[in-house]
């Protein structure tokens, strides 16, 4: 398995949103991620948190995200669903996923194929790297 | 979307994730993050005890972690201060390290904003 992320979608108001499916439907059937787990939250505009799997929702609710590729592990429990839920904004509604970036993989067989070692990796935040392109530079656009 | 594990008993029932990558990035290891899995798979009463001390045991951790960023810190320093004559100024380089280092502990909530704006305004020299 590739490296894994979570990554947390919050849409104002109490509905959810689709807007992001055909995105993820482009990236899962073309290989670049694989979803490993989905869970919706909401929180009231009393700061009440209640989450949702895809199955708690009707097919006008789900939005096309039951028609989308990969699978619902379990993987966040209760406690990550309260620790993302406190990032959310009063009365709004938030798709919480978690999946394997399958293109790593790709890139670390092609790296064993060619008897490559990976000595370090990791991922720079966005600010780091305007920083520093600031600083040579480098117009940001 | 399907479900591959054992249909909904125990499900959101396990050592998650956005909790244990928070306790393993303060710790810097994984031993609360095991122990965590560990009481994660015992019953609720059993897990309610343990929650307690896990509790007590992150804090500490959370101390222990806060003290060797302290110095950690401190040592990344040292060489600015202490030898200004060598070279004059420190890299970008560094004092990006070094703000990236102080805003963890801003976000731990070790510094407040005007400490940690002090800080970056005297690393980069302002």
């Amino acid at each position: 398995m590739g490296p894994v992320e979570y990554l947390v979608v919050e849409f104002p108001g109490n509905k959810f949103n689709g807007d992001i499916v055909p995105a993820l439907t482009e990236l899962t059937e073309n290989g670049t991620i694989h979803i490993i787990d989905l869970v919706f939250i909401k929180k009231d505009a009393d700061g009440g948190v209640t989450s949702f799997e895809l199955s708690d929702l009707s097919d006008d609710e789900s939005l096309g995200f039951d028609d989308l590729d990969g699978e619902i592990d379990d993987l966040l429990n209760e406690e990550d669903i309260r620790l993302v839920a406190a990032q959310l904004q009063p009365n709004s509604s938030a798709a919480a996923l978690v999946f394997e970036n399958v293109w790593a993989t790709r890139l670390r067989n092609a790296i064993v194929d060619s008897h490559g070692r990976v000595v370090d990796n990791a991922r720079i935040p966005n600010a780091v790297v305007l920083a520093a392109m600031e600083a040579s530079g480098i117009p940001v656009e | 979307m399907r479900r591959r594990g054992p249909v909904v008993v125990n499900a959101r029932r396990g050592p998650g994730l956005v909790g244990t990558m928070a306790r393993t990035a303060v710790i810097a290891g994984t031993a609360t993050a095991t122990s965590k899995a560990v009481s994660g798979a015992m019953d609720g009463g059993k897990q309610q005890q343990q929650a307690a001390a896990q509790q007590q045991a992150d804090l500490q951790a959370q101390q222990a972690y806060a003290a060797g960023q302290q110095d950690a810190l401190a040592a990344t320093q040292q060489p600015a201060i202490e030898a200004p004559a060598s070279s004059g100024t420190t890299s970008f380089d560094e004092q990006l390290v070094q703000i990236q280092k102080l805003s963890v502990l801003k976000d731990q909530g070790l510094l407040t904003e005007e400490e940690f704006a002090a800080k970056k305004a005297q690393i980069l020299g302002l």
